[in-house]
């Protein structure tokens, strides 16, 4: 008889053994389909440069399950600004944030204690120290060096003498500094002369006019100077004839301009390809652990009027718009 | 090791057990098999529920496609015949029908534009500039159009590079292409018009057919395998994905199996009439097992809760069959322990009533066997102790009628009228009425009696002395046990000692029990001889009656038990002690009756 209790015993712990592992399965499916809820903070969301990133992002978040909130924004013009809503994000208790920072100077100190347990990914643009978060930034070196070859293929010896201006944009932000670093670099023993940077933070106001009469050629750094730049050469369209454009940027008005000839080349990241990378590491840290992470850089586009139009290139442009 | 497996073969195991794992075992191989049929059955039909429903989902869609790919030809056939055809273009103009058309159908629609076959602008809808330094002959819509000109040609998604849209806005469109007639002056010329339908619009039907499916999709393939819609075209562009379109174009229309990317998918096609497009559904094979997961886990349980059911039914059924069986068991056992009426199970099954019925009835029998064959060994005992009581009385008789003889043929009267006296009173003593247990005051005045003779025959050559205490001449005893012992002192003990011979009875109670001693300074005996006295198989010397001490020793232990008797003692030239060993039991007349029909000595021993 006692044999037989034996048994039962063995099989009623075996069927609690199944139950119990029946319920660890469906807690371990309940934590599969758990969607982390994640903020993306970027200056001035609204603008046609983000269409692409942001498919991106929908795109991955649907694959990796992340409820997505792109905060709508204006664009920051100081550090505390963009500081204030990411306070305010982290207070609703989002699991991640994908920032792009207004500016990379001091503000390690100022996330440090924003930031508890969150995961944080940069975009774009890198903060310092580099080496204590994760970012997902364009080879902003390479643009800038491929902008510069572009000028040096469209010239050739002809660059010799002439004039460059530069738009630089927020020379706050490492993503900027690289770039104008990529770009004078390869420019560098081509005889052609930087007359003058100018910055987006910068105080100091020149006349348009005056500006564009100083140089032949005008580079700008990224998308809201391309657009500033574009905006500029409308205006006075005598000096857009005599000075060409290259620029950095995604939006519809650059590509429009480009195929409207008033901007010879662009270079474009591959924002969608940045969007994606960023959720996709954002669900990796918050699958498995924060304090893992890889940086990561992706490509960018170099088009001008003539391969506007090719398949490849059309692709990665156009945004598919409804 | 063949010895063990013999051992445990024969090794019985309980009725209940084998029936239950018999009936488990069997249970369970069925159901194993049941088990595994079904859920084969069940992948397989789940298998064909996918193909099914994605077969249905692509018929869905292409009907769908068909249909809005239809109207969009409508429209270009209506634009050429309706339109175009009717017009000279020298002297009318299109723009009033084109604009109508494109209003009817703006929601699918981007533009609707006519060509002339060098790529001048004939009329397009909606109004808009073109574009400067455009080369629309080398636009491959145009290309296709011109160098096929029966058919329609539709082109991969595209963005469209025709108008200038000062609003920034770029349109991917889907070319609907083909040449026509162009009259101008009354002579005709070749031209293509262009239908440049909203990708936007494809994209939605194909992706409700992605709703819900989170690793099955659904893709659009041109002839050449192109992709026109993917639910992840982007990072497809990006080359971040790869899809197996090329070998997809391939397929025929149906289900296929395929390997891409060390992954089995299941992919069913459908293709587009016209177009040549095909619609591809790709199910991961991992779906499949996932679904299957739940499924497989489903039936494990199910399957361990039925076996733990059966088992349990098992061990009902079994317990139900093999109780009765055990009942009986037990009721053997019971009569087996010792218990001679024993409480016999009958019932439950005919054959364990009949087997129950039956034992009781063997059980009884016996038991009245053995009670016949108790009575009938206790009046043998009863018969053998008169046979051994009758062994003394004609000994004595002889002896002391001897002495009788041989005191009258001395002319001693006197002495031989004491000696019939004494020995008249010696069998009054003996006979008691013809019990057998007397006090040991009617015994000791035997003894005297007998010794009084004794000493006239033997001429007062010893001296005899009682010592009794008071306390046991109202007990119990064997009668004539004393004078057997009396006998053998004189005789082996005190004869022909010449008036130095003492013989000494001396009777006492040591707790519940009496000894009664019977000594004498006689020749004693070596401890070998003494050993010998009391067994059966004794050699020892004998005078008299030849019975002595072993008679007297066994009717003690017949009528009173084994731990009573006789114990000598003998030293050689000193004397010998004979001890008598009784119970202390005071005479009465129930107790003389008790003692009579052996009772109290069966209730001693079953004591012990």
């Amino acid at each position: 008889m006692n044999r037989y209790r034996f048994y039962r015993g063995i099989l009623v712990l075996f069927l609690v053994l199944i139950g119990l592992w029946m319920i660890q399965k469906e807690q371990d499916r309940r934590q599969e389909s758990e969607r982390y809820m994640v903020s993306v903070i970027v200056s001035d969301s609204n603008n046609d440069r983000w269409i692409a990133m942001k498919q991106g992002m929908e795109q991955a978040a649907g694959d990796f399950h992340i409820d997505l909130n792109i905060i709508s924004t204006g664009p920051f013009a100081t550090l505390e600004e963009e500081l204030e809503v990411v306070r305010r994000e982290v207070s609703n208790n989002v699991d991640g944030v994908i920032l792009q920072m207004v500016s990379s100077e001091q503000a390690y100190e100022a996330l440090e204690g924003i930031f508890t347990k969150e995961a944080v990914i940069f975009l774009e643009t890198d903060i310092e120290p580099e080496e204590y978060f994760v970012s997902v930034v364009p080879d902003n070196i390479g643009m800038g060096a491929a902008l510069a070859d572009c000028i040096l293929k469209d010239y050739g010896e002809r660059i010799e003498g002439k004039k460059i201006g530069i738009l630089g944009g927020n020379q706050k932000q490492i993503s900027m500094q690289q770039r104008l670093s990529g770009f004078t670099k390869q420019m560098e023993g081509s005889n052609a002369e930087i007359t003058w940077v100018l910055h987006s933070e910068s105080e100091e106001q020149i006349e348009k006019e005056e500006m564009l009469t100083l140089v032949d050629l005008l580079v700008a750094l990224d998308n809201a100077e391309t657009e500033q730049a574009v905006d500029y050469l409308l205006e006075v369209p005598q000096e857009a004839k005599r000075c060409a454009l290259y620029g950095e940027g995604i939006s519809e008005k650059v590509v429009y301009y480009l195929d409207r000839g008033l901007i010879q080349s662009l270079v474009v990241p591959n924002e969608f390809h940045m969007g994606y990378q960023s959720v996709k590491e954002m669900s990796r840290q918050l699958s498995y652990s924060p304090t893992i992470g890889e940086s990561s850089q992706v490509g960018f586009l170099v088009v001008d009027k003539e391969n506007l139009y090719k398949a490849d290139n059309q692709k990665i442009l156009f945004p598919i718009v409804q | 090791m063949k010895g063990l497996f013999f051992q445990r073969e024969h090794k019985a195991l309980p009725i209940q057990l084998i029936i239950s794992v018999s009936f488990t075992i069997v249970s369970i191989c069925c159901m194993g098999i049941l088990g595994f049929t079904l859920y084969r059955f069940l992948v397989q039909k789940m298998e064909d529920i996918t193909i099914e429903s994605s077969e249905q989902i692509l018929d869905q869609t292409a009907i769908n496609l068909e249909t809005y790919l239809r109207n969009m030809r409508r429209i270009s056939d209506t634009m050429y015949y309706s339109v175009i055809k009717d017009k000279d273009l020298a002297t009318d103009t299109m723009a009033e029908e084109m604009n109508l058309l494109y209003e009817a159908n703006k929601d699918n629609l981007i533009s609707i534009a006519c060509y002339t076959n060098e790529g001048e602008l004939v009329a397009a809808v909606p109004v808009a500039t073109e574009k400067e330094d455009i080369r629309i002959v080398e636009q491959e819509w145009f290309t296709d159009a011109v160098g096929r000109m029966e058919n329609f040609h539709f082109s991969t998604p595209h963005v469209q590079n025709l108008f200038d849209n000062t609003s920034y806005r770029y349109y991917w469109v889907i070319s609907l292409s083909r040449a026509v007639e162009l009259t101008n002056n009354g002579s005709s010329r070749l031209g293509v018009l262009l239908v440049d339908m909203n990708y936007s619009s494809i994209e939605q039907l194909l992706k409700k057919a992605n709703v819900n499916h989170s690793m099955e999709y659904v893709y659009l393939i041109d002839r050449e395998g192109e992709i026109i819609y993917h639910p992840r075209q982007k990072l497809l562009n990006m080359h971040l994905l790869e899809e197996n379109n090329q070998i997809a174009a391939s397929y025929e229309d149906g289900s296929h199996k395929e390997y891409f990317q060390d992954e089995e998918r299941l992919i069913t096609v459908k293709t587009v009439s016209y177009t040549g497009w095909k619609i591809v559904s790709v199910t991961p094979k991992r779906v499949l097992s996932m679904g299957l997961t739940e499924t497989r886990l489903f039936f494990v349980i199910l399957m361990l809760l039925t076996m733990l059911m059966i088992i349990i039914i098992n061990q009902l059924v079994s317990s139900s069959i093999a109780k009765p069986l055990q009942r009986l068991n037990e009721s053997v056992k019971e009569w087996e322990a010792g218990n001679m009426n024993p409480e016999i199970y009958v019932g439950s099954f005919l054959e364990v009533e009949h087997l129950g019925k039956t034992l009781r009835s063997t059980v009884a029998q016996i038991r009245q066997l053995m009670e016949d064959i108790l009575i009938e060994q206790e009046e043998k005992r009863k018969s053998e102790l008169d046979a051994l009581q009758s062994q003394i009385n004609p000994h004595f008789l002889y002896n002391t009628l001897d002495s009788i003889v041989w005191m009258i043929e001395g002319e001693r009267y006197d002495d031989a009228v004491f000696m019939v006296t004494q020995l008249a009173s010696l069998f009054r003593v003996s006979l008691s009425r013809g019990k057998t247990i007397i006090s040991i005051s009617d015994e000791i005045r035997h003894a005297k009696n007998y010794m009084n003779i004794q000493k006239i025959r033997y001429k007062n050559t010893f001296t005899v002395d009682f010592q009794m205490e008071e306390d046991i001449l109202k007990c119990c005893t064997v009668k004539l046990i004393i004078q057997p012992l009396l006998e053998n002192a004189i005789y082996y003990g005190v004869q022909g000692m010449d008036g130095e011979g003492e013989i000494q009875i001396r009777g006492y109670r040591s707790k519940e029990d009496i000894y009664i001693e019977v000594r004498d300074n006689g020749i004693g005996m070596p401890k070998e001889v003494v050993c010998q006295l009391l067994s059966e198989n004794n050699h020892a010397p004998k005078k008299g009656s030849g019975v002595g001490l072993i008679n007297v020793h066994n009717r003690l232990k017949l009528r009173f038990g084994s731990c009573y008797g006789l114990e000598i003692e003998s030293v050689p030239d000193e004397g010998t002690t004979v001890r008598i060993h009784l119970p202390y039991l005071i005479y009465t007349e129930e107790m003389q009756v008790l003692l009579e029909s052996g009772k109290q000595k069966r209730q001693e021993e079953r004591e012990q």
